[in-house]
């Protein structure tokens, strides 16, 4: 519980419901619970404060105007980093498949009691903060591959391919030698302990090990 | 040049000579009998001449002499070929004219008795019927008019002077031995009126002509009876036709027709070639029985106690004789009337009981209908009513975790209690709409006020529009538009022609789903109209979607429009679907406005 209500002071909850009952009572129990609650009477009311910190989204699925799954296309579309759970009066069977497809934490039924959604609230925070972490060391390795030197990143490419040096030294043309200190000044700006850790940094970036030049 | 002997056939003038009077109805229709009678024995081109010698009037030698002094130069250049003669005195009358003016031309006779029959009989070229007339007939029917007869009082002229009764003074000696007879003959009118008026009950009445009483009046014989007849306290005996209707109440009288008959055949006979002398003198009783039914009801004698054969006149014709027709007519037509309306009645009955049971069903599938209705809204229904139980199960969480605090929030629990309370009652009207729509019991027709009627109707298909998209575009402008229908009917009818409007609309884009529910007044009614934006209705079918087991919809019963229209024009109103020009189908419907005069003021 402690944890919790750590996690709880640091986040907010984004409501979306056009019933007014319903968003004020969902938010009450939110708020009695420790989070900070946002209630919205419908998705373009979101759109207009698209919030940035820690959070997550309750979304009525029924909604006049643009309803719950076309809200989360927008969102998805503008790269929303927010998990998307859905509340819907009837849970109907495309609508929800539709949804999880797409991307959402959860599909809660109404009435969806107190327990059942703090659990959700707390998976949608969790994801978040997984997702958040995950952006965060992306962002991390991005700014390391930039450091490398364009010679360096020749390198990287053909040994995350597993080509041995004496092959890259052939392929770029130069000794041995200076392949290995190329290798061994990457594996120190990766801060990688082995070479199966650099091939792993090295799919997180996308890098395919295609040469840049011929 | 020698004679010629071929001589001119003669012409066939026939002379009848009646010895009674001119007016004699019998003299008459004896005449006619023989004229009808040669008519039928085909004898063509004759004339026929009578003359009635009147010797009840009349006697004496000199009115007899200057009869035949008169006819002899009356009949000098018409020969006559053929004499018929009625009565014994006319026959010798007749013998007379003959030698004197047409020596050669037959005689027909038709005498009443046997006396003078011997005459004629011994006449040359002479024939004829011997009509037996005994008196004793006219006691035969005394005794069926008065059974235990005793007495016969015989009013008339003196018998010797009586035509065509030669007969009856002989005989009444006769049956005088038999009988008292009473010979009241040849006493002035008023003395016989006296007489006659104070009789046994044993006694008949006997009546022969009057042609002059004593003190020497002359009468018509039927007239003269007539006025005897008024007196009489006991039926009368007549003998002749002519009295039968002039008070007597009937007796064997002597027909006209028969002897006429009789008489004619021989004429024809001879006129045929036959001689007269060669054709037997007939002899033979032509009287028949004939009655007045009048005076047998007078006397109280039974119609059925007349011998075989008898001819009733007079009978009173009763309602039956008179109208038979009509009255048949009437039997037969009244019990095909009641047979009629009999029939009409049940047809009635039947018609009021299969209305009964129309209603009745209308009423069963009309509550099948709804049942069907809810059903297909059941899942919006039950997300309506899943939002004010959510936010009541939330409330009270988030109630239960401020009291777990040390300082709970009083501001906001009475808050949350306040609109947990709010959330109750929308969940309870939400269940009242829906019971209302599947009510069972009777529906009335209600004064209602319709824009309320179509605004509670939105409210219970507003989500289902709002999951499928449509906009909902609702306007009641003019409040208060009063109609007399039952709620939950009319609720039927939107919520029918609503779903279909918007099931039309389930193909089209998004943006494209409008549905327009307008309430206005429409010459004292008042209309409703919804409109959808959807494809409309095919031309050809815009009257026969309200026709049962219609549909346009691949999944429809067909039975929503027409129960729709069987509950307009239950309450008098009327429902029709037009299509809009721009695309899209409008349905209309509309009631009678019932208060528009409180409205006027």
């Amino acid at each position: 519980m402690g944890q919790l209500q750590m996690n709880a002071d640091s986040s907010t909850i984004h409501i979306v419901d056009d019933d007014l009952s319903v968003r004020t009572a969902v938010g009450r129990v939110l708020r009695a619970a420790g989070y900070q609650v946002a209630l919205y009477e419908s998705a373009n009311r979101l759109l207009e404060n698209l919030p940035a910190e820690r959070g997550c989204i309750l979304l009525d699925v029924q909604m006049p105007g643009l309803n719950g799954p076309q809200l989360q296309d927008v969102l998805g579309k503008m790269d929303c980093a927010l998990p998307i759970i859905f509340l819907t009066g009837h849970g109907d069977i495309p609508t929800s498949v539709r949804a999880i497809k797409a991307g959402a934490e959860d599909f809660l039924s109404k009435p969806a009691p107190k327990t059942v959604l703090l659990e959700a609230v707390e998976r949608a925070l969790k994801r978040y903060d997984d997702l958040h972490e995950q952006n965060v060391r992306m962002h991390l390795f991005r700014a390391r591959y930039s450091s490398l030197t364009p010679r360096e990143r020749e390198v990287f490419g053909l040994v995350v391919r597993g080509k041995l040096n004496k092959q890259i030294a052939y392929d770029l043309g130069t000794s041995e030698r200076t392949i290995k200190a190329h290798r061994h000044s990457i594996m120190q700006k990766f801060e990688a302990k082995s070479l199966a850790e650099l091939v792993s940094i090295a799919e997180k970036l996308e890098i395919t090990g295609v040469p840049a030049g011929g | 040049m020698p004679f010629r002997a071929t001589a001119e056939p003669l012409p066939r003038n026939i002379l009848i000579v009646d010895e009674s009077a001119a007016d004699s109805p019998f003299g008459r229709r004896f005449k006619d009998q023989i004229h009808s009678t040669l008519d039928a024995e085909s004898v063509q081109a004759y004339a026929m001449y009578a003359e009635y010698l009147d010797f009840g009037h009349f006697t004496g030698p000199s009115y007899v002499s200057a009869l035949e002094t008169y006819l002899t130069n009356k009949y000098r250049d018409k020969p006559i070929s053929l004499i018929v003669a009625l009565g014994s005195d006319a026959l010798k009358f007749s013998a007379r004219l003959r030698a004197t003016l047409w020596p050669s031309a037959p005689i027909v006779f038709v005498t009443f008795d046997e006396i003078a029959a011997r005459d004629p009989a011994a006449l040359p070229n002479t024939t004829g019927v011997i009509a037996t007339r005994p008196f004793q007939d006219m006691v035969k029917a005394a005794r069926l008019l008065v059974p235990d007869l005793a007495q016969i009082a015989l009013i008339g002229d003196l018998l010797k002077r009586q035509p065509l009764r030669g007969q009856y003074q002989q005989d009444v000696q006769q049956v005088a031995k038999e009988l008292d007879v009473t010979n009241l003959s040849d006493l002035p009118l008023y003395e016989i009126r006296k007489q006659i008026a104070a009789l046994h009950d044993d006694t008949a009445i006997v009546y022969i002509p009057i042609y002059r009483d004593s003190t020497g009046a002359s009468h018509n014989p039927a007239e003269a009876l007539k006025t005897i007849a008024d007196s009489a306290n006991r039926p009368i005996v007549v003998d002749s036709e002519d009295f039968i209707g002039t008070g007597a109440t009937g007796g064997f009288v002597m027909s006209a027709e028969k002897l006429g008959r009789e008489a004619g055949q021989t004429v024809a006979r001879i006129f045929n070639g036959e001689g007269a002398s060669s054709i037997p003198v007939v002899t033979k009783n032509f009287n028949t029985p004939v009655f007045d039914a009048r005076k047998l009801k007078q006397w109280g004698i039974s119609e059925s106690s007349l011998p075989a054969g008898s001819v009733v006149r007079f009978r009173q014709l009763n309602a039956w004789d008179l109208y038979r027709w009509q009255i048949l007519t009437i039997v037969i037509i009244i019990p095909l009337q009641s047979i009629i309306i009999g029939w009409l009645y049940y047809e009635h009955r039947r018609r009021r009981a299969a209305e009964r049971d129309s209603r009745q069903h209308l009423l069963e599938v009309a509550k099948m209908d709804r049942a069907m209705t809810a059903s297909a809204m059941s899942a919006s229904i039950a997300h309506e009513l899943n939002q004010p139980l959510g936010a009541i199960l939330n409330n009270a969480e988030a109630a239960e975790l401020l009291l777990s605090a040390r300082l709970p929030d009083r501001e906001q629990l009475k808050e949350i209690l306040a609109d947990i309370r709010r959330d109750d009652a929308r969940a309870a009207e939400i269940i009242k709409r829906l019971r209302a729509l599947l009510k069972h019991g009777d529906l009335e027709a209600k004064e209602i006020d319709l824009a309320e009627v179509v605004n509670d109707t939105v409210r219970l298909f507003e989500h289902q529009a709002e999951q499928q998209g449509v906009v909902l575009i609702i306007r009641t402008v003019p409040d208060n538009v009063w109609v007399r229908a039952d709620r939950v009917h009319i609720q039927q009818v939107i919520l029918n022609v609503a779903m279909n409007a918007m099931d039309a609309m389930q193909a089209l884009p998004l943006g494209a789903r409008e549905l327009e529910v307008d309430v206005s007044r429409h010459n004292g009614d008042v209309m409703v109209s919804i409109r959808d934006t959807g494809t409309g209705i095919p031309d050809d079918k815009l009257d026969s979607i309200f026709e049962p087991f219609v549909t346009t919809k691949k999944q429809g019963t067909g039975i929503g429009l027409s129960i729709a229209r069987t509950i307009m024009s239950t309450y008098g109103g009327r429902i029709w679907a037009e299509n809009e020009p721009g695309g899209g189908a409008i349905f209309r419907f509309t009631l009678r406005s019932v208060r528009a005069e409180a409205e006027a003021i």
